[in-house]
């Protein structure tokens, strides 16, 4: 395992140009590309289409041959084969074989990892159970909807247990459920010392989940830091309170004159409709409504992000380390594990008395930690970052 | 070894998927089963059983050449069109990993397909040779020309080379050779050859015609060494079914196959006591035992439902085809001939009189015993005039009569059917072996259309290599083609490095005249067809996959 801190991907002057059949140059994919790709961090790669996001990372792979400059992984060439054991790979699209089942499909992958046949079974299992596909698993992958195969592109991207997960526009195709229990996993992966790179356009992603970004267009590099560093208003505070009235703002503006300041703008904070629509869904799980399609949200992070859970803590634990015992063999830790899932037990209440049990009750699992602070962002500061290419240039090489 | 077998066995498990077992079985079965209605063949049993031997093996080599060669593409060029490639090239699997474990399913596929294939052909054949011949001869050819493994021995050739320098000799003492060689001094040669090396090259086509051509009364002779007859007894246990031990005369029941293996008037061993046979039939035959033996006790003793050992002395078969010089007239077609079996150097031990048809192989049995002497044979075939019809009818002269060493064989049996079948099914395999690493090497950097044309004019080019030899020889033979024999030659060439000649090596033909297919064979085939260019194409398709991008640009 790579200490903490440690480059994982590493690219240096990383170029791609395509050439057509006369070997004209055509496109130049990627120019000059310099990164640096620590362990432990989720690590996003953001551009509009066609920016060179997903040529870097088939670079990374060893899918595609760089034209020019370096890349290491782990310290060796994206070609070795030992090194290709600890990675990851979620495409684009998921290309999984149509005629195989979710259950073959996960096991013909595992089979290429030399993982044993008891070990391999077990991980099927759970990865099914977590991306929600185990009342379909028997179901052909090319009868899954684009939002199914990417669930099960996502258990086969995690059947090796990666020390590298490379997920090339994770969310597309998925429902806001399945993007908020995939943004839940990659915190929680990172958490457990995993290194996640991300490519997406999907702003709202990138800023839920990682730690760094660089910033592509036309191949180059536009800006790349930490998230938080990019999007900081530093010239602006914001204070958030109960509702104020109208003699309590007098009093303010009143202040912040004394002070030369200004007020710029009072409003009512919003929720984010994401928020809103994983509620409704949340509430109609609760009232136990049918669906055909997956059936996960919520569940498989609540599972993998609570660390005073042993059925999770097991889970993960058996997805981490291939060579220790498996837990649930070890009386200690059967001991340990609730009799019920919490989720149950909240069920079990609404139930009895009627009514949804209260958040914030002792049966209620803690709130996720899926990003840091919540922050108001001015999207407008990426926006413009991608659009204007000259004024950024300057913010090139930034990354190192 | 893992990670291939891994791709191996979803190859199998993605073909079977695919339905492709489904659809050769149905179009095995379809073939099959129109199989009565072509194979009528000369109308004999024998005919028929060869029908389906040939029929059977043929369209069972060709479905599974075509699938083997569309399996292999599509499941390679198929996984780099529709990106799964992309998945699997991240795992660790060494792409030379992916592309043998492609193989090894496909090969395991064959496997698989070919052995439920010559299992229904064996039980076929089978069952046709349960069925009644319609006549002894029939029964014969079907025992001992088909359900046999013969080792085939050539005659030794002539040294026609001391010949021609005889005639050179004579030439030169009669005062004749510059007058010969001035015939072709005057004459321009476009291959650039000498007065000298054309005389030759004449005097060496006369020579040939001359030892190959029995004219009117005239014979033709030829000696065979190296022939193992050591050992080759076939025994089986037998019934008395008639007694007459007082004349020395037994009917005795055997199993079929060893009646079809007795001569007539050949010799034959009941418990050890040689006898002749003077009779036969589909499973029985009478012997009859010399005066002096058969006063022996154990003879005497023998009685109707006796059990006894029957031994059959090994047997010889001479081949040939003979073709008239001139045309026969109408309703002519048999050539009347003696032939004269003994060792090279000796008198002759067997005189068979007869006759043959023209233009096609005949084959005449007699027993080895006497006539091969370590090893040796001498065969002589004399030209004689039908034997006259009627005490008035005239005698014709017969025409002379042709007959090229290349048609002349002898044969002998050194195995039973069904090792040689085994063998001849392995063949085919060593073949679909070799088509499968060329499916997978074109399918490595060709789509699936460019890589399948690839593969089968590969395919056909080796089929028909034979063919091909021909016509381009034929244009190669100096005059206004130069040209296009110069470029058929490199075709041929690039052929010829590039695919095993697979009319060589098919078993289709061997096996329906019951020709011994020996281990050697079968090592060549696989260690040159398989071995050299299956490792060649397959070590390319490594190396070009290992140098090729997986993923497309999109941008």
């Amino acid at each position: 395992m790579t200490a903490q801190g440690d480059s994982v991907v590493c690219t240096m002057g990383l170029t791609k140009i395509f050439r057509d059949f006369w070997m004209r140059e055509k496109v130049t994919a990627v120019s000059a590309l310099d990164m640096d790709i620590r362990s432990r961090e989720v690590f996003g790669l953001l551009g509009p289409n066609g920016s060179g996001k997903s040529t870097t990372l088939k670079m990374i792979l060893g899918l595609l041959f760089p034209t020019k400059g370096s890349i290491t992984i782990f310290g060796k060439h994206p070609s070795n084969v030992r090194v290709k054991s600890r990675i990851g790979f979620l495409p684009e699209e998921s290309n999984l074989y149509p005629f195989l089942d979710a259950r073959e499909t996960l096991d013909f992958y595992g089979r290429l990892f030399h993982q044993p046949r008891r070990q391999r079974a077990r991980r099927i299992d759970m990865l099914l159970e977590m991306v929600g596909l185990q009342s379909v698993a028997y179901r052909r992958v090319g009868e899954y909807s684009k939002g199914m195969q990417r669930r099960i592109g996502l258990a086969q991207a995690l059947i090796n247990d990666p020390d590298l997960l490379i997920l090339d526009e994770p969310t597309s195709g998925l429902d806001p459920l399945g993007t908020r229990q995939f943004k839940d996993l990659i915190r929680t992966l990172a958490e457990r010392g995993k290194t996640v790179i991300l490519s997406s356009h999907l702003l709202a992603d990138v800023e839920d989940v990682c730690d760094r970004v660089c910033i592509l267009y036309g191949g180059k590099k536009r800006a790349a830091g930490e998230v938080g560093e990019l999007l900081a208003k530093k010239d602006l505070t914001q204070i958030t309170t109960d509702s104020l009235d109208e003699a309590t703002m007098e009093k303010i503006r009143a202040v912040l004159a004394g002070a030369d300041k200004q007020l710029v703008d009072v409003s009512h904070p919003h929720d984010k409709l994401e928020s809103l629509f994983l509620r409704i869904v949340e509430e109609a799980r609760r009232q136990r409504l049918t669906t055909g399609g997956a059936v996960s949200g919520g569940k498989v992070a609540e599972f993998l992000t609570r660390e005073e859970s042993a059925e999770g803590r097991n889970i993960i634990e058996s997805l981490v380390a291939e060579a220790l015992p498996e837990p649930a063999e070890e009386p200690q830790a059967v001991e340990a594990q609730p009799a019920e899932p919490a989720v149950d037990d909240e069920m079990l209440g609404e139930l009895v008395t009627g009514k949804a049990v209260e958040p914030g009750t002792a049966e209620e699992p803690p709130d996720i930690p899926i990003s840091r602070q919540p922050r108001e962002i001015d999207r407008g500061i990426i926006e413009g970052l991608l659009g204007d290419e000259d004024e950024k240039s300057s913010e090139e090489g930034g990354e190192k | 070894m893992n990670s291939i077998w891994a791709v191996a066995r979803h190859t199998l498990s993605q073909c079977l998927r695919m339905k492709i077992a489904v659809a050769f079985l149905l179009l095995l079965a379809a073939g099959l089963a129109i199989l009565p209605l072509v194979m009528t063949g000369d109308g004999t049993l024998a005919g028929k059983i060869r029908t389906a031997l040939s029929y059977g093996v043929g369209i069972t080599g060709v479905l599974l050449s075509i699938l083997t060669v569309l399996v292999t593409v599509a499941v390679v060029s198929g996984d780099i069109q529709q990106k799964h490639i992309q998945l699997l090239a991240v795992k660790p699997l060494a792409r030379w990993q992916y592309l043998l474990g492609r193989w090894l399913g496909v090969v395991l596929l064959n496997a698989a397909l070919l052995g439920v294939a010559a299992v229904t052909i064996y039980l076929i054949a089978q069952h046709l040779r349960g069925s009644d011949p319609a006549s002894a001869v029939d029964h014969r050819t079907i025992e001992t020309e088909i359900f046999t493994a013969r080792a085939e021995v050539k005659p030794q050739p002539p040294n026609i080379g001391k010949l021609v320098r005889k005639r050179i000799e004579k030439l030169k003492v009669d005062g004749r050779f510059d007058d010969a060689l001035q015939t072709y001094a005057g004459e321009v040669d476009r291959k650039g050859k000498t007065p000298q090396e054309r005389l030759y090259a004449e005097l060496l086509k006369q020579e040939l015609s001359r030892i190959e051509t029995a004219g009117p009364m005239g014979a033709i002779g030829w000696r065979f060494k190296d022939l193992d007859l050591a050992g080759r007894e076939t025994k089986a246990y037998g019934t008395v079914k008639i007694s007459r031990a007082d004349v020395g005369q037994f009917r005795i029941s055997v199993p079929t196959p060893l009646a079809g293996k007795l001569v007539y008037r050949g010799p034959v061993r009941i418990d050890d006591i040689s006898g002749q046979v003077i009779s036969l039939g589909r499973d029985w035959f009478d012997v009859r035992f010399g005066p002096d033996v058969a006063k022996r006790q154990h003879l005497l003793d023998l009685r109707k439902g006796s059990t006894v050992e029957v031994t059959v002395e090994p047997t010889i078969q001479f081949r040939y085809k003979a073709q008239p010089t001139v045309k026969l007239p109408a309703g002519k077609k048999q050539l009347h001939r003696v032939l004269y079996f003994g060792p090279p150097m000796g008198k002759p031990i067997y005189i068979v009189a007869g006759s043959g048809p023209t233009g096609t192989p005949t084959t005449m049995t007699v027993p080895a015993a006497g006539a091969v002497v370590d090893g040796k044979l001498q065969v002589v075939y004399r030209n004689i005039p039908a034997p006259p019809t009627g005490p008035s009818s005239m005698v014709f002269m017969p025409p002379s009569v042709r007959i090229s060493s290349a048609d002349v064989s002898v044969l002998y049996r050194v195995g039973g059917f069904e090792a040689n079948y085994i063998r001849s099914v392995l063949l085919v395999f060593c073949q679909l072996v070799f088509l499968a690493a060329l499916g997978v090497f074109f399918g490595s950097f060709l789509s699936f259309p460019v890589a399948t044309m690839a593969c089968m004019v590969l395919l056909g080019g080796g089929l028909i290599f034979n063919w091909l030899s021909e016509a381009v020889g034929w244009y190669g033979q100096g005059g206004e083609f130069d040209f296009s024999g110069f470029v058929g030659n490199i075709v041929l060439t690039i052929i010829k490095v590039l695919m095993p000649n697979l009319s060589e090596t098919s078993p289709a033909d061997k096996l329906v005249d019951g020709i011994y297919i020996s281990w050697a064979s079968i090592g060549w085939a696989s260690a040159w067809a398989v071995g050299a260019r299956a490792t060649l194409y397959l070590g390319l398709g490594c190396w070009i996959f290992h140098k090729r991008e997986l993923a497309h640009v999109q941008v």
